[in-house]
């Protein structure tokens, strides 16, 4: 690749796919943070419960040979983990930034052991040969430039541009979706309203757990077609910044992944074109990008105003004494 | 955040450690479970960890090797907790720390012997405290999240140093950079071991910042605004100048851990310096509840459960990561307990 290329139309183009593919996972695991943050919850454990369903998602897809049992898998596992953070955070009323980092920590740790007992031998990295073809839709893939870009992708990408507008019904014009509003905005008036706000809260980030754990598989199961300690790599805080940038609306949301996703894709061209810039320095480009979204863009004004704030229910606020921390 | 929870104190210390005893052989009887499922045999499991972390003098001297960063990024993390900042960068602080004084340890500028290491120390701590004040400033004067800043600035710092391994100051043999020159190591305490000064520098730094934060004008401001921030603001207290120094003077500590390991273990800059001392450092500061001397304790419990797990892996093929489990598991039930609370 030369200078002369970027204007050539064809490598606009793959840089497009390529932005579509890389923003995948991290359209799904921002959807499901964007419900849980309208909750009123944020989780910083988005990259352990990543990491959890990217090595779920592969072993399934190991031992089954079906990438989309896979993808089941990991959304259970990635369900379960949001589960753990939920009863921590929302019934026992934990830090949810502590918890977060400590579950971060944990979901590290179990992804790595789970994978070395799987694969004693981890110097041959096993790789899948169960991934998801692209599938070129008929008719669609045939729009002049930007047809295949778009339309010949993974079924992944096609569940990606479905889920945006579901999650958008589901948040904009459901009861659900007002519940879980209310619940992040205003927790005592919601629950004075008959609101169970430790429900909403729970059905929150489980839902958002089961979304990381899809992304994560999407990464190791239909993009690497293999799991690497460490291969998240810092895609769950970047979600949490994404989910800021796109204004906790999911279409938004969606951009802002796109975005990010161009950003990677064209470091990646970057790194391949030799281009005078040192190649081991172009990696941090998306650490950096997400630096500059969160101090420019990202007011804190906008979060969800019961955001990190646990809620304890009227009556059930008196814990059993065993637990109850005295004044230090 | 109201830090005050998170911190020592309470009347019922005897219920608390009780507790906090039954939670690790909770842990401990889950991960033997985790363990026996594998098909390891749990109880040889945790006497390898006791023989590899406590067998011989050496091996107590590894502890202490392992001790020295986590000790120093774990105070780190307190002085930013404390007044109520998430320092989830310490890792990517021991990065540059280590980066500056390797930077000054190659010795180019000819200075003389003794003042090598001396720059050294100034330029990792310098170093640490300046990467550390821009999210601290991010935060504070933009709202910037420094969660997600510190922890995206430790992959830049990571990236950063892989840059200088392979560019500028590759040595062309190994992955590492090529050597400090000699009067930058700092001298072995206990002959034989790997066990340098930079323990030393640990354990003063822990009295220190015990001795600032329990009685200093600073400490106890620092105090205040982790208590409560509208109280410190009515009380007169500069908040944002207070919490701006902690943040930095923070990353200056964790600065310090990566000149400790540069100076007194490598004498170069490896490539995977640090194995996250930035997030042990987390989970020491945690368990330690805030409190620095019990800090250095703490660090050297996970120091030992470190180099026990080591010897574990070489002898029954378990995985490290085993250790990362145990803590995670440890502070998740102790927050279900609510041993650690928000109250």
């Amino acid at each position: 690749m030369t200078l002369h290329s970027f204007v050539e139309i064809t490598f606009w183009i793959s840089l497009l796919a390529a932005s579509i593919r890389i923003a995948t996972p991290l359209i799904f695991a921002s959807l499901g943070e964007t419900v849980v943050e309208r909750a009123g919850l944020l989780n910083v454990g988005v990259e352990g419960m990543m990491a959890l369903g990217a090595v779920s998602g592969f072993l399934a897809a190991f031992y089954s040979a079906n990438a989309w049992i896979a993808f089941l898998v990991a959304i259970v596992v990635g369900s379960l983990a949001g589960l753990i953070f939920g009863l921590l955070t929302v019934v026992r009323g934990a830090d949810q930034i502590v918890t977060g980092i400590v579950l971060n920590i944990l979901a590290l740790g179990v992804a790595s052991f789970v994978y070395q007992n799987a694969f004693a031998s981890a110097n041959n990295v096993p790789q899948l040969h169960v991934t998801t073809a692209p599938l070129a839709l008929p008719w669609l893939s045939n729009i002049p430039w930007v047809g295949r870009a778009l339309f010949a992708q993974s079924p992944l990408v096609y569940l990606a541009y479905l889920l945006v507008p579901v999650f958008w019904f589901l948040l904009e014009r459901t009861p659900w979706g007002l519940n879980t509003k209310a619940v992040g905005e205003h927790p005592e008036a919601a629950d004075s309203l008959g609101i169970d706000v430790w429900r909403v809260r729970l059905q929150a980030i489980i839902l958002g757990g089961a979304m990381a754990g899809l992304g994560g598989a999407t990464i190791a199961v239909a993009q690497v077609g293999a799991y690497v300690d460490g291969m998240i790599a810092g895609r769950g805080f970047i979600v949490l910044a994404i989910v800021v940038f796109g204004g906790w609306n999911p279409w938004r949301v969606a951009f802002a992944s796109l975005f990010f996703g161009a950003a990677e894709a064209l470091q990646l061209r970057l790194q391949i074109s030799g281009m005078g810039l040192p190649n081991q320095l172009l990696p941090g480009l998306p650490y950096l990008l997400t630096i500059v979204v969160v101090v420019f863009v990202a007011g804190r004004a906008g979060y969800p105003a019961a955001i990190n704030q646990p809620y304890l229910r009227r009556g059930l606020t008196i814990m059993p004494k065993l637990f109850q921390k005295s004044d230090g | 955040m109201n830090t005050a929870a998170l911190t020592v104190g309470g009347t019922d210390r005897v219920r608390e450690i009780a507790t906090a005893f039954g939670l690790t052989l909770l842990v401990a009887a889950l991960c033997a479970v985790l363990l026996a499922v594998t098909g390891v045999n749990p109880l040889r499991a945790y006497l390898e960890i006791v023989r590899g972390a406590f067998g011989s003098p050496n091996a107590i001297a590894e502890c202490l090797v392992y001790a020295t960063p986590i000790t120093l990024t774990a105070l780190s993390v307190i002085l930013c907790f404390r007044c109520g900042l998430w320092n989830i960068g310490a890792d990517g602080q021991v990065y540059i720390g280590a980066i500056a004084a390797v930077g000054v340890g190659f010795n180019t500028m000819n200075l003389p012997g003794a003042l090598v290491l001396p720059a050294m120390l100034v330029a990792g701590f310098a170093a640490g405290a300046a990467y550390a004040a821009i999210p601290a400033f991010l935060r504070l004067r933009f709202g910037s999240s420094e969660v997600i800043v510190t922890i995206m600035m430790n992959f830049l710092a990571a990236t950063f140093a892989i840059y200088l391994i392979g560019g500028p100051w590759a040595s062309g043999i190994t992955p590492a950079t090529g050597p400090i020159v000699s009067s930058g190591v700092l001298p072995i305490i206990i002959p034989g071991t790997r066990l340098s000064a930079g323990f030393i520098i640990a354990l003063l730094a822990a009295a220190i910042l015990s001795r600032v934060l329990s009685s200093s004008v600073f400490g106890f401001q620092v105090r205040t605004i982790g208590q409560n921030i509208n109280a410190a603001k009515y009380a007169g207290i500069r908040v944002n100048r207070t919490m701006f120094l902690s943040f930095a003077a923070g990353g200056g500590l964790a600065g310090l851990a990566g000149f400790g390991e540069i100076a007194g273990i490598y004498h170069n800059l490896p490539a995977g310096l640090s194995p996250g001392f930035g997030y042990t450092g987390i989970v020491v500061a945690l368990l330690a509840k805030l409190n620095p001397v019990r800090a250095v304790v703490v660090a050297f419990l996970l120091g030992a459960l470190n180099v026990g797990a080591d010897s574990m892996q070489r002898a029954l093929g378990v995985p490290v990561s085993i250790v990362a489990i145990m803590e995670g598991l440890l502070i998740l039930l102790i927050l279900a307990a609510r041993l650690i609370d928000r109250r």
